[in-house]
């Protein structure tokens, strides 16, 4: 059994190297994956161009991917054991929902206020920051409820409802909004990958750092709570102290990322399942290097099939992710019969 | 995390503790005066009409929700100023509550109850792995060791639950009816099991059962809980002092001395 899971650890890291090459060599401009190398090991690229694609355009863009899916899909093993729940994901406590307000304030807001930026489009860096703000909005809003709520439970009713406050506020806002602007926020609402700036990507590397650094000194708290709340607190874990640093953790996640990547459906909520399945464990100390593993090789092949190979389009992430990863999981679950948690 | 030392000989002493809600400055109180003492290696039951307040008695003894008013003393220490890490290794509890994650393997549940004592990260030493095994074996568990929960029978798991608290090297062990949802023979082999358990290892084992029968025959000691009363001793001191005949109403059910088993009147 031990033996087995390393190979199936093994699989999940060789997949990641093919899948970040693959993702690599292609795009709109096709360059061969001899090039790819090249241009990566710091050699000559076939033409000078393709190294500079390579290592301003591309690499930021995998390592966003890479980043993205493991983060989402931490994020969404956290909320799924803290909240017992299989169709937890990082979203159910509104993180995406505040950001999509931050952002819809940040687009369509300042046409509102009486039309100092008319024409006005927001930045890449602006969207970024006012998405952040508006998730650590909902966040600590969600905290300070929760030292009020003795069950976890109630707390995924809350997130759902300030989930529907926002989504109000977003749909009052957009009716009162030029087509313009309309537009941009619906374009940030698809996603995206791409488009990061190295900074950019090192910024939301330190998000992710820290939200992986939190889980994992949250490990052996985690693992008592797949006993149920009361069962962990006889075994001396704090249920406080553990629900607020899980929110915490999620909320660097999926928040950091949703300010960078735009909101991105399905990856948090499916890859703990299908990591829960190929590595048969329910022990977060295996699962979470693999729903990280997973997670990335995921976002990686999503972001390549949203890329449509060998053409100029470039489809909604957001909605691929969703496309490709659901027949995962329903086509895994009629195989297996039934759900692993 | 460092032993707790043990000040006292008796792993549980209560005294004039009163048990039941307070909700609003409203106080619902249930039993009577509770006190009594558990010497180590007996097993003990708690029995007692529905409400009566057997679960919020062992609730309060373990911790999960306060007293109204005496002393709960754990080895001879306060419960009330232990902290969760030291309450850990000092008392274990099996709940009727299901598990969150019905896909654990018994021998990942097993392993969970060593938490007090592992590192940070959860990590078996040789000897929680020993103890693993051990409490594994004392279950009757070896078997089904690497099966899945959710596959188990009502009576295996359990036994699985208790064998997760016996991991967890506890003096005092709690239960809240561990009986119920089993056959006669289930019930009289977790018993059974049970008082093994606590003759051969000196813990205290307390749990709550409507089996009064039963644990008549098997328990060295029982606590009868009535609305107002508290009545705590050895089955027969209890039968000679008829604790058992007030228990239900005599016109519907009365209890027979002699043969130690409840009659229903016709």
């Amino acid at each position: 059994m031990r033996v087995s899971r390393k190979y199936r650890f093994a699989l999940l890291g060789v997949l990641l190297i093919v899948a970040t090459l693959a993702n690599l060599s292609l795009g709109s401009v096709h360059i061969p994956l001899a090039d790819t190398l090249k241009a990566l090991t710091g050699a000559e690229a076939g033409r000078e161009s393709w190294g500079y694609i390579i290592w301003n355009y591309r690499l930021p863009k995998a390592l966003t991917a890479i980043l993205v899916g493991g983060g989402l899909s931490l994020s969404g093993l956290l909320m799924q054991t803290l909240f017992r729940n299989p169709l937890a994901g990082p979203f159910v406590l509104g993180v995406s929902s505040g950001a999509s307000l931050g952002a819809a304030l940040l687009i369509m807001g300042a046409s509102l206020l009486g039309g100092i930026g008319g024409g006005y489009l927001a930045s890449d860096l602006s969207l970024a920051i006012a998405s952040g703000m508006g998730s650590l909005l909902v966040l600590l809003t969600v905290l300070l409820v929760s030292a009020r709520l003795k069950d976890a439970m109630a707390l995924l009713i809350v997130g759902l409802m300030f989930g529907s406050i926002t989504a109000a506020l977003v749909t009052v806002l957009s009716y009162f909004s030029p087509a313009e602007q309309l537009q941009q926020y619906i374009f940030w609402s698809y996603g995206s990958v791409g488009n990061l700036s190295w900074n950019q990507v090192g910024l939301l590397g330190i998000f992710f750092l820290l939200g992986t650094g939190i889980s994992i000194a949250l490990l052996k708290a985690l693992n008592a709570l797949l006993l149920g709340e009361k069962y962990a607190a006889t075994l001396g874990i704090s249920l406080p102290i553990t629900r607020n640093w899980t929110i915490i953790a999620t909320g660097l996640l999926a928040g950091g990322i949703t300010a960078f990547a735009g909101p991105i459906a399905f990856i948090g909520l499916a890859v703990p399942h299908l990591a829960r399945q190929l590595l048969r464990s329910q022990d977060h100390r295996t699962l979470l290097p693999g729903v990280l593993l997973y997670g990335g090789i995921l976002m990686l092949v999503c972001d390549m099939v949203a890329q449509i190979p060998f053409s100029a389009y470039v489809l909604p992430i957001n909605a691929i992710t969703s496309l490709v990863g659901a027949p995962v999981v329903i086509w895994l679950l009629v195989r297996r019969k039934r759900m692993l948690f | 995390m460092n032993r707790v030392e043990n000040t006292s000989e008796k792993p549980l002493v209560v005294t004039g503790l009163g048990i039941g809600y307070r909700d609003r400055g409203k106080e619902t109180r249930l039993a009577g005066t509770i006190s009594f003492q558990l010497p180590p290696g007996s097993l003990s039951a708690v029995v007692g009409v529905n409400g009566v307040g057997k679960s919020t008695l062992l609730r309060t003894l373990a911790g999960m929700q306060p007293a109204l008013e005496g002393s709960i003393l754990i080895q001879g220490n306060p419960l009330k100023k232990l902290s969760p890490g030291q309450k850990a290794q000092l008392l274990s509890v099996v709940l009727t509550e299901p598990l969150s994650s019905k896909n654990l393997l018994v021998s990942e549940l097993v392993r969970l109850g060593r938490h007090p004592y592992t590192n940070w990260l959860g990590q078996l030493t040789a000897e929680d792995q020993q103890m693993v095994r051990e409490s594994l074996s004392k279950m009757e568990l070896e078997a089904i060791a690497e099966q899945p929960c959710h596959t188990l029978s009502d009576g295996q798991l359990q036994r699985a639950l208790i064998a997760r608290a016996l991991a967890q090297d506890t003096s005092l062990m709690l239960l809240d009816e561990p009986t119920t949802h089993l056959d006669l023979y289930h019930k009289v082999k977790i018993l059974k099991l049970l008082r093994e358990v606590a003759h051969t290892t000196s813990k205290s084992i307390l749990f709550s059962t409507h089996e009064i029968g039963l644990a008549i025959q098997l328990c060295d000691h029982i606590l009868v809980l009535q609305p107002g009363e508290a009545h705590f001793g050895s089955p027969c001191e209890l039968i000679e002092t008829g604790d058992f005949e007030r228990l239900f109403p005599q016109d519907t059910i009365h209890f027979d001395p002699q043969s130690g088993m409840f009659r229903v009147h016709k």
